[in-house]
Parts: structure tokens; sequence; C-alpha cells
């Protein structure tokens, strides 16, 4: 797709929101809830008949705290589905969910709602017997190929040991098996009896794969499989893993934080962020014509390796909200550079927007908790305290910048709200004159080209689709 | 030309152990010209970070940098700083033979009249140069931003703290002075809210938070190269994008040199001028950041860049080298590379290369022929600077004397994919 006409987009978007519930039988655990409904959708993958489906996925790491503590919400209604044999990449910045997301489908956290079929079975429901029967359709290949293995347990008997488990054969034929399948991950018949400590990254990661391998399965989750390893092994991990997928028929869910890496191998990628999928799609697609805008920062932040195409890089400002206490309307809004504006402010200077952005940060972080109470008492006392004083920010961020009532107005009543030493309510006043619709409402999964959705505000008619939109500043309507 | 503001020459560093001598950086040169920025590229095990610990004077027992090698720091100022209080140990001269074993200050244009000694151009060498000396380079002069931020942080202390002991120390700020001053430095690394995050312990700052920190510690009494270990290896690509964004700003308005190490070959397209390709402790290839991914020479090169994913077409099979590094533990008698590079030939594996000139048109073999281009005292005085005329690589490939027929034979496809050799 080679970005179209803008006057197009909306014909392209009408095909908007697929609110419709997926198939009865996997929309059981979750009809009764609106917004896991709303937000289910079948992103039009590749096959007919997937193998996984994720249909509003939620995982919750309970607070520690005996009361008042929030939920971490690592992974918060995601959807998607993996067509058989097929390779889908999940990208996302670290503490994403995109590990917990993982986990979750192969049963190893407890899932706190929505549900996952495989191959027709839902599998959250699955017990005892059952469960460890699937399992061996399901493995994982880790992240760390050092703490993931056993350094007590010598090769064989880390790559035999599932085999053991499951009761597979005679022992002789398990051992046969083993060598059989170190010699398909390019280890030698006689590190059978070496212990893991003897081997290099790569292949300790290539008895990683051994082991996953072992039980046949069709399903394998694959953590970050190549993170630790230098590029020239990491290639050769690689090149592995196809080889392997060719020859057995399997399904990757390939979990990495190296977009390179994930274009490389995957067919379809979804891209998470703050425990939501943002964006979905068949993978030269996405990249060539990421629609979200958090997939178009996080592309453009991939430095090339080319000095010669010095990217047109977008810089987010900040970090990644947390997970315990997400923006209530967009996930992404607190750093997003195509945020839609109120529409009273859309004319004003990009700059003193900025500012006024900057401003509400350092506000939103005071009110986070990070500010002890003593030091909101000395404010509020007037003494010097340990941060600075809505006022101060104010005069440090606006000094000399000509201010329409409409902004000055609020910005002066939440100094007046800081000088109480009421930092909550300044966030109020703030959000309420300067917020706009990313940080109110969920965007919808919005389908924008062949089987590629996107969660964006921006994917409606009413507003200027991203790719139209100049995030440096100007039309931000 | 210019002269460079740091020259490493033949840096040997070695560990000595019951069962070995590892050779981690075994015979790196290379120059760091004002304002540039240097990529030093390598895997795991190359020697990179050894470098950059070799230069700033950290390398620790059972560590020893050989005496021989040379570590230059030419910024004049300093050099006449050092050369008033040292005049016995100041070689006035570009004779670099006849200096004497305990000089370690070399002037080549200036004034010789002892206290008021004036220098125009001349450099320390922090091998040979005492303790004293060394501690008024690091931190001052040359600076480090390590990999791990939140390790080389304090976690008991505030980052105020940290900021102000170190404030204390080179600058003698104290009290609200220093206060202000930490302030200052942590707005100038784009953090908010300054006034409290000084009041705040590492761990309550985020991953780019925290690197940005560090950068502001390593900034704090105005270096003026800046040694950057690997600083992005542990962040995620849009945080890696701001302190990228960040390093070019302070680039830019405090006129730093940066020596970059990272394994990550799209972070070095971006922000290197010039790159040094390290392998087994050695520097097998240097070139301007521009030459060397359009026309990369050594055959360690050329596979490093084709097994980046993203370069091949997707799906594909990406090519690889075989085996892995080696650990240089004894003197090279043979290219380290030979027994994985795929366009060996039989002198590979019996002769030693030394860097040669590669870079095209405008080969200018001089007095030694295919000598590297060695830093200021010596032979010419100014044959420094990236510059494309400055490609050399270390490879058999490029000497006549040898490559007779070898050139242009095997595509670097190589054997197929498959066995890592264990132990």
């Amino acid at each position: 797709m080679n970005n179209p006409d803008v006057s197009e987009r909306p014909t392209e978007r009408d095909r908007v929101p697929e609110a419709s519930p997926n198939d009865p039988e996997t929309s059981t655990g979750s009809a009764n809830d609106p917004e896991t409904s709303t937000e289910s959708a079948s992103d039009g993958g590749p096959d007919e008949d997937p193998l996984v489906v994720v249909d509003g996925l939620r995982t919750y790491y309970e607070s520690e705290q005996l009361i008042g503590g929030m939920p971490v919400k690592a992974v918060d209604g995601v959807s998607f589905e993996i067509g058989r044999g097929e390779t889908f990449g999940l990208v996302g910045e670290s503490g994403c969910g995109k590990t917990t997301l993982g986990r979750s489908i192969l049963r190893l956290e407890d899932i706190d709602e929505g549900s996952v079929t495989v191959d027709g079975t839902d599998v959250t429901s699955l017990r005892g017997h059952e469960l460890k029967q699937w399992r061996r359709d399901a493995q994982m290949v880790f992240q760390n190929p050092s703490s993931s293995i056993n350094e007590r347990m010598t090769v064989g008997e880390i790559v035999r040991e599932p085999l053991d488990i499951h009761g597979e054969g005679t022992k002789t034929e398990r051992r046969e098996k083993v060598s059989h399948l170190l010699d398909r991950v390019g280890l030698q018949p006689e590190h059978y009896y070496r212990y893991p400590h003897q081997f290099s990254g790569g292949q300790r990661q290539r008895i990683g794969i051994a082991r996953a391998l072992a039980l046949e399965p069709e399903f394998v989750v694959l953590d970050e499989p190549v993170s630790a390893l230098d590029v020239s092994v990491q290639a050769k991990v690689l090149n592995l893993l196809m080889d392997l997928q060719d020859e057995f028929d399997l399904t990757y869910l390939l979990i990495a934080h190296d977009l390179s890496v994930v274009r490389h191998v995957s067919d379809r990628v979804g891209v998470m962020y703050l425990g939501k999928l943002m964006e979905v799609g068949p993978t030269e697609q996405l990249f060539q014509s990421p629609e979200n805008p958090y997939t178009r920062s996080l592309l453009s932040a991939i430095p090339a390796p080319d000095p010669d195409t010095r990217t047109d890089r977008i810089t987010l400002h900040g970090t990644p909200p947390s997970p315990r206490d997400p923006p209530a309307g967009c996930a992404f809004s607190t750093r997003c550079p195509f945020k839609i504006r109120p529409e009273e402010f859309a004319d004003l200077d990009a700059d003193v927007y900025e500012r006024i952005e900057e401003f509400r940060t350092v506000v939103r972080e005071q009110d986070e908790g990070t500010v002890p109470v003593v030091e909101r008492l000395k404010a509020r006392l007037g003494l010097d305290a340990g941060y600075v004083s809505l006022a101060d920010l104010k005069t440090d961020l606006f000094d000399g910048v000509a201010l329409p009532p409409a902004v000055e107005e609020p910005l002066d009543r939440a100094v007046a709200s800081g000088a109480e030493g009421d930092v909550a309510a300044a966030r109020a006043v703030l959000d309420e004159a300067f917020g706009a619709v990313c940080e109110v409402e969920r965007p919808d999964q919005h389908s924008v080209d062949d089987g590629q959705t996107s969660r964006c505000h921006r994917h409606r008619d009413e507003y200027v689709s991203p790719d139209a939109v100049d995030h440096s500043g100007g039309d931000l309507r | 030309m210019t002269d460079p503001l740091l020259s490493v020459e033949d840096l040997r560093t070695t560990f000595h152990t019951d069962r070995e001598v590892v050779r981690a950086v075994d015979g790196a040169s290379f120059t760091v010209a004002p304002t540039e920025t240097l990529g030093i590229v390598g895997e795991s095990g190359s020697g990179k970070s050894v470098t950059a610990r070799s230069v700033l004077g950290l390398v620790e027992q059972p560590g020893r940098v050989h005496p021989d090698s040379a570590i230059r720091y030419h910024e004049p100022t300093f050099v006449q700083r050092i050369a008033r209080a040292h005049p016995d140990a100041t070689f006035w001269g570009d004779d670099a033979g006849a200096a004497p074993d305990d000089a370690f200050v070399t002037v080549l244009e200036g004034e010789q009249s002892g206290a008021n000694a004036v220098v125009e151009r001349g450099s320390v060498d922090l091998v040979s140069a005492p303790d004293s000396v060394v501690r008024q380079v690091r931190g001052s002069e040359i600076a480090m931003v390590p990999q791990d931020a939140l390790s080389s942080l304090n976690p008991l202390y505030t980052v105020g703290n940290q900021l102000k002991e170190l404030l204390g120390i080179h600058r003698d700020l104290s009290g609200r002075e220093a206060t202000r001053e930490a302030e200052n430095l942590l707005k100038s690394v784009g953090i908010p809210d300054p006034e409290r995050r000084l009041g705040e312990y590492p761990h309550q700052f985020s991953g780019g938070m925290q690197q940005r920190a560090v950068i502001a510690l390593a900034l704090a009494c105005g270096p003026s190269v800046l040694v950057c270990d690997e600083p992005t290896t542990a962040l995620d690509v849009t945080i890696q994008a701001q302190i990228l964004d960040l390093l070019d700003r302070l680039q830019h308005e405090q006129d730093l040199s940066i020596v970059f190490i990272t394994h990550d070959i799209g972070v070095i397209a971006q922000i290197a001028d010039s790159v040094a390709v390290m392998y087994a402790g050695e520097v097998v290839e240097r070139a301007s950041a521009g030459r060397l991914f359009d026309d990369p020479k050594h055959p360690y090169t050329r596979g490093l860049l084709r097994s980046i994913p993203g370069l091949a077409g997707t799906g594909d099979r990406l090519p690889t080298i075989e085996g892995s590094v080696p650990t240089p533990n004894e003197e090279a008698s043979a290219c380290r590379f030979a027994p994985r590079c795929p366009e060996s030939f039989d002198a590979c594996h019996e002769i030693h290369p030394e860097p040669l000139a590669v870079g095209d048109p405008v080969e200018t073999h001089g007095s030694g022929g295919d000598e590297i281009p060695r830093g200021a005292p010596g032979g010419e005085p100014s044959a420094v600077a990236a510059d494309d005329t400055d490609h050399t690589a270390a490879c058999l490939l490029y000497d006549d004397e040898y490559s007779s027929g070898a050139l242009g034979r095997g595509d670097g496809s190589g054997p197929p994919d498959g066995q890592e050799v264990s132990e």
C-alpha cells in the first residue's frame, strides 16, 4: 500500500469496527462483558481455520498491598489469531505484557478473563489430566538460555526429561529420540553427556529448542529466543528455527523486542503497548505502512544499519505509564505525538501545545505519588520543597510566551491548586481543560487495510488519519 | 588535517591467570578527532569493553596494559598543564625514538620555558603517565558512560547525593551551589522536574532515566571525550532513540568527542562518523561510516553486516559466519579469523595480517608502503583523521604479496550452517 490520498481514506475506513462477537464457543467467557465483546474482533488472518484463537484475554497480577492496591494489568483485553504453520510475531517494549501474553496462552499464568482456543479446544478450562495432555502440544523456548536449563543435568537428561515425564516409549527409544533431536538442532551425539556450562550461549539455546521439540508439539511460544545472542549466532539460531518449522509443521508465537528479527521471521505481527494489542497485520504490510501512531513511532526508532538513511525519527517523550494505573483512554495517549487536540486548541502553536503537555506530564508524575507526604507538607507550608512548585514550573515553561486566555486560565487554576498542596485537583483541572478524546475514550479496533487492524481514534471518520498528520506539530485536529 | 584528540596506538591489554594469558586487546590502534564520533563494533569477547576500560585506566588485576602501548590525549590546554607540572617528564620534539623512557608528555609545538611552558601541539601518554596524572584525565577530560546504568549508580544514595559528591570532589562545589549545579546537569540531560528527581533513589528512575542520570554524572566535570560502553544495549528502541538524540545534542552543545562501543550495527550506522571493527582483540577494519557500510573490505565485516536480519530478504535464510569468536590467548601467528573465513587461503593460516590501506582510488603508498598511518610523533606528524583514504583492513586479501589469485575467490557463501565448535 503506498499511502493513498487523504480524500480516499474514509472509503477505506468504512469497513470499520468489527464488533461482531466471534463464533459462540470462543466468546462464552466474555459475552456478558460489553467492553470485551467490542474489543474482540477477528483480525482477518490469512487462515480460515486458525490454530490458536485468543479472545479478550486479560491477565492481572494482584497487588501485594493489603488494601488500596491496584492490580498490574499486564495483559488487558487482547484478541488475535494464529494460523496453522504461521509465525506470529509479537513486539513491544519491555513491560508491555508480551511475555505474560505468551505465558498466559500456555496456561503458565492464571488468566483473569477471556479465552484461548487451540485447535477448537478452549484450553482455559482444561484441568488435570487433560491439561497435561494438552501441554504436550504446546511448548515454550525461554529467553535466557543459561537460567532456563538446569546446570546440574546433562544435556541428554535435559532433553529427555519431557519424554520421561510423559512416559514416551522405552528407555532405549527415548535415548535414540534425544540423539536424533540433538542432531536436528545442530549438536553432536557426544554432547549427550556434557553439562550446560560447557556450551556457548548459542548452543545452550539449541538445547532449549531440542527440549521444546521433544514431545513433537504443534505450537511453540518462542520468548525472545535470540535476544541474548550475538548477531552472528543469532542468525544461526533463527535459521535453525525456520528449518525446524518447515520440518515439523510448527506454529510459532515469536515474542521479541528486536523488530528486525520479527520482520525477518514472522508472517504476521502484533504490536503491544501497555497490555493492549495496538496493531496487527501481515508483516511486510505492517512494516511498510504502519497505521497506528505507536507502531509508526516504534518503527521509526529502529536504527537502520545504513548510514545513508538517517530516518526521520519520531522520538517519543517519556516512558510508558505504569500498568497499575493505565490511562483511562488510549493506552498510548500520554506519549502519542499524533494525539487529537481538543477542538478549541486546534490552531494553537505547536510549541505552546508541547509546553502544555510537558506541564501536564510533570503534574501527572507528581500526582502519581512519587512525591512523599513530607514534601507535600513542606510545599503547603511554603518551605523549600524537594520538587518544583507549579508556579515555578509555569514560569519555567511559559515565561515570555503569549498565552490565549483559554490556556492561561486553567493553568492558573492548576497553579493555585498546586499551591494548596492539592496536586490531584491541579491534574483534574488540566485534564478537563486540555484532555481530548484520546485520553477519555478507549479506541476501538479499526480495520485499516487487508488483514490489518489498528486501535486508534484517528481511524474514525471525524478525525484526520495518522498518516496524514504532521507529527512535528501542525494540524492535530 | 587536524590532530586527533585521542589516539590509541598498538594497545595491548592482557589478563594473566594461572592457566593462560588472555590477550583481550591485542594491538588495537585508532584515533578520535575533536567532535568526532568513533564507533567501535564487535561481538562479545572481541575486546571492545576492555579497550574502553584501558583508555580510562580502569583495567584491574589481573589485567595489565602493555607498557609499549600508547594512549595519547592531545588536548593542548591539558597537555600544557601537565608539561608545566612535570617538566622532567616532558619531551620536546617530534622524534619519538629519542624520547627518554620516563617521558610521558610529548610536545611537538610550543615554547619550552619551564613552569611557563606554552604548548600548542602535543600529547600525554596515559599508559606511562603516573596515576596522579591519569586521575586528572579520568572524569575531567575523558569520562565514561557504562553499560548497565543501575549497577553503576549506588542504590543507597539519592541521585542528587551522587551528583553532589562528584561535584564536591572534582569541582569543589558544595551546599546550595552544588544542588543548583546538579539540577542543571539533570535538566541538561532531559530529566523533567530535576528538583524532585535529585531526592530520589536510582531504583525510582526508569531505565532510560537512569541512563540519563549516568550521562549527567559523566558530564559533571566537563570532559572533552565521552567513552560510551554499550549505553543503549539494555534499553528499548524508543528509549534508545531518546538517548541517541540526547548524546547527539550534548555532542553539539559541548563539543564532545564520543567513542561509542556497541554490538548493534544499526546504532553504529546512525551515529558514528568513523568505525573500528574489532575481532578477537584486534581492530580488523577501520573506515568512515559511509565507506564501511558501502564497501566493507574485511571478510569478517562483510559477514557481520550480512547476518543482520532485515538486510536479507524476509523469510530467507540468514547468511552466517561459521564457528564462534576465539579467545585470543597466545600471540597471533596467523589471521585469527582465518578458521571461520570463507575467503581464506593458505597464507592466512601462517601469516598474521597487518592493517593495510584499502581505500579506493587515492592510495598513497608512502614510505613504509602498507603501514597504517600511526598517530602523532614519529613519521608524518599529522597523518591521522578519519577520511576516506583512511580505510584500512587487516587482511591478506589486500596484500599483493600473498593474494595473487585469491582475490575475488569465494563469494562468502561458505559451507552450510550447522556445527559450532564447542570448548
